[in-house]
């Protein structure tokens, strides 16, 4: 049994990751076993766990002790919300399929109507307030910095000047870029649009680089499991 | 007719690439090559809100702040969020704050419990007193909105089945009154349902530690204050283990071997519930707990190689293309004239 567990089933790990990376080289009929095998046990895991961990404990345990206490009330709470969450499988019939429209309704309407003001607060009048004032409360266009800079010439005092009106520059240009993207030949409009591609050139760079740094991480946690942990297992094993 | 040096370049096979990328991988890592790295400001950030925390709890013995802490993560990001979920749990053991967990989808479930379960055991850590694992939070919308006021009902057991209501530190921890800090480590859009719902409804101070695929979308909020610091993919969890080790150092004052070796030694392991980890250490299981604090900076060694592999292919083949468009445009020229 500890054989099975602890070198068995990783060494069939290694050799699907191997089957996954044998993609790079060409696609394969190994890679294609490996990929329906992937899909097919996160299916599987995720309906088996669901039912262990959603089904059972969140609506058959509850209402089976709601009842035996005498909560009648509470129980019908929760079976209505059964009900209506099985109303989605009458997808499966053109006939009955009229009353899946029925939970999502209440989800759909629930989240529209209880998520404005959240995104509001979150999207609009926090950033909005961040582009004026830093999380400090001094303001972002803070000119008095330049003076400490040209008083004392560091790197760092360039920096703190420098963010500030960088950011603030960067939100109104990237705004007027979208907002007048129509052909304009007003002066300020225009002149603005090269920069504003800059800014978000960068900001693509950025996310193009952190996305590079994501990739290879998880080529990183492959190896370390195949050639810190496995071959660590092997060895000891032997 | 011979091939000019560029069209070598460009002509260069996609496996001989990705066998490169494997070697520059593969090879800082077997050499054990681990690098100190510089700390952020967005990671110092998240690291004094918890050292905050600690210090409050100091000052006020009968109201101490809890951490909640939400695994958001699944499976396929573990090589990064593993060990930011290490060194952050690390760091709010080592501060003996009261710390709350949960998982927002199934396959995050197992994850969660392993991890913490296992650093857990490297504090001495006691479930229900010290931490709790309250499982499944599904919809998480709904389970952040009635943190606002008392989770336990939705919970009704915790991942273990114990009755929420019997458990020590959920009959004071069980709204965002006393949690002091929601730690999100995340693959997911998870952060920006924890900003609506936590921090714009109720005020509640969050960190993140995310992917580097989202790192950018994130820090808007970073630098507005709505989160408090982030660890931004591999090279955040490295600054974190950093810190954490300097802390670890200055507490435990011990080789870690010997802190291991000895922490379960001379206690008696009967009154220690055996359900949540084995009250003791195998040799195998301390080299692994001890390549678990570098595990962050051995990846950044081969970040380092592949980031540079990968400026070089791109210079390389910029300058061939360059030099082609060069030469094909002399050729029109010429034919033209």
């Amino acid at each position: 049994m500890g054989f099975i567990s602890t070198v068995f089933w990783p060494t069939i790990a290694v050799i699907l990751s191997l089957t996954v990376y044998s993609f790079l080289w060409k696609d394969n009929f190994l890679y294609k076993v490996a990929e329906h095998l992937f899909i097919g046990v996160t299916v599987g895991y995720t309906i088996g766990s669901a039912w262990n961990q959603i089904i059972i404990p969140k609506l058959v345990e509850p209402v089976i002790r709601n009842f035996s206490d005498g909560k009648y009330l509470l129980a019908f709470w929760l079976i209505i919300g059964g009900v209506l969450g099985m109303f989605y499988f009458s997808r499966f019939s053109e006939k009955t399929s009229w009353l899946s429209r029925y939970p999502i309704a209440i989800t759909v309407g629930f989240y529209a109507g209880y998520s404005i003001v959240p995104i509001w607060i979150s999207y609009v009048s926090k950033q909005f307030h961040a582009t004026i004032l830093n999380p400090a409360g001094e303001p972002m266009l803070n000119f008095k910095l330049f003076n400490v800079f040209f008083s004392n010439p560091t790197y760092a005092n360039l920096l703190k000047a420098l963010n500030g009106p960088l950011i603030v520059i960067g939100v109104i240009i990237v705004l007027i870029y979208f907002f007048f993207s129509f052909k304009n030949d007003n002066f300020i409009i225009k002149t603005s649009r090269t920069p504003a591609l800059v800014y978000l050139m960068l900001g693509f760079g950025g996310a193009f680089g952190y996305t590079f740094m994501a990739r290879i991480s998880l080529f990183i946690g492959r190896m370390n499991f195949i050639f810190s942990d496995w071959i660590g297992l092997i060895k000891n094993s032997l | 007719m011979k091939k000019k040096w560029y069209d070598v370049i460009l002509q260069i096979g996609k496996p001989y690439i990705y066998l490169g990328m494997f070697i520059v991988v593969v090879v800082p890592f077997l050499a054990k090559c681990e690098m100190q790295t510089y700390e952020t400001d967005i990671s110092k950030t998240m690291y004094e809100k918890i050292e905050s925390i600690y210090k409050y709890n100091q000052k006020n013995a009968d109201s101490e702040m809890a951490i909640l802490f939400a695994f958001d993560y699944g499976p396929s990001t573990t090589p990064e969020n593993d060990p930011m979920v290490y060194s952050v749990l690390r760091h709010i053991f080592l501060r003996e704050i009261p710390l709350l967990v949960w998982a927002p989808y199934v396959p995050y479930l197992d994850i969660a419990e392993t991890r913490l379960n296992r650093i857990a055991k490297e504090y001495k850590a006691i479930y229900g007193k010290d931490y709790v694992f309250l499982g499944l939070a599904y919809p998480v919308d709904a389970y952040m909105i009635s943190t606002g006021s008392d989770f336990r009902p939705l919970f009704n057991t915790d991942y273990y089945g114990n009755d929420v209501y019997s458990i020590p530190l959920l009959s004071k921890y069980y709204s965002y009154d006393n949690l002091g800090l929601v730690v999100s480590i995340t693959s997911t859009s998870m952060p920006l349902f924890w900003l609506q719902y936590a921090n714009a409804l109720f005020d509640q101070e969050i960190s993140v530690g995310t992917t580097a695929v989202s790192a950018a979308d994130f820090y808007p909020f970073v630098s507005s204050g709505q989160f408090q610091g982030m660890l931004a993919g591999l090279k955040g969890a490295a600054e974190y283990e950093q810190m954490v080790e300097r802390l670890e150092n200055k507490i435990i004052n011990k080789d870690i071997k010997v802190y291991l070796s000895d922490l379960y030694r001379d206690i008696d392991t009967s009154q220690i519930n055996k359900k949540y980890f084995e009250p003791k250490f195998g040799a195998e299981e301390i080299q692994v707990a001890i390549n678990r604090r570098s595990q962050a900076r051995r990846g950044m060694s081969s970040q380092f190689g592949a980031h540079i592999y990968v400026i070089i292919l791109i210079l390389f083949g910029n300058l061939g293309y360059y030099f082609k468009n060069k030469e094909s445009n002399k050729t029109t020229v010429t034919k033209a004239r």
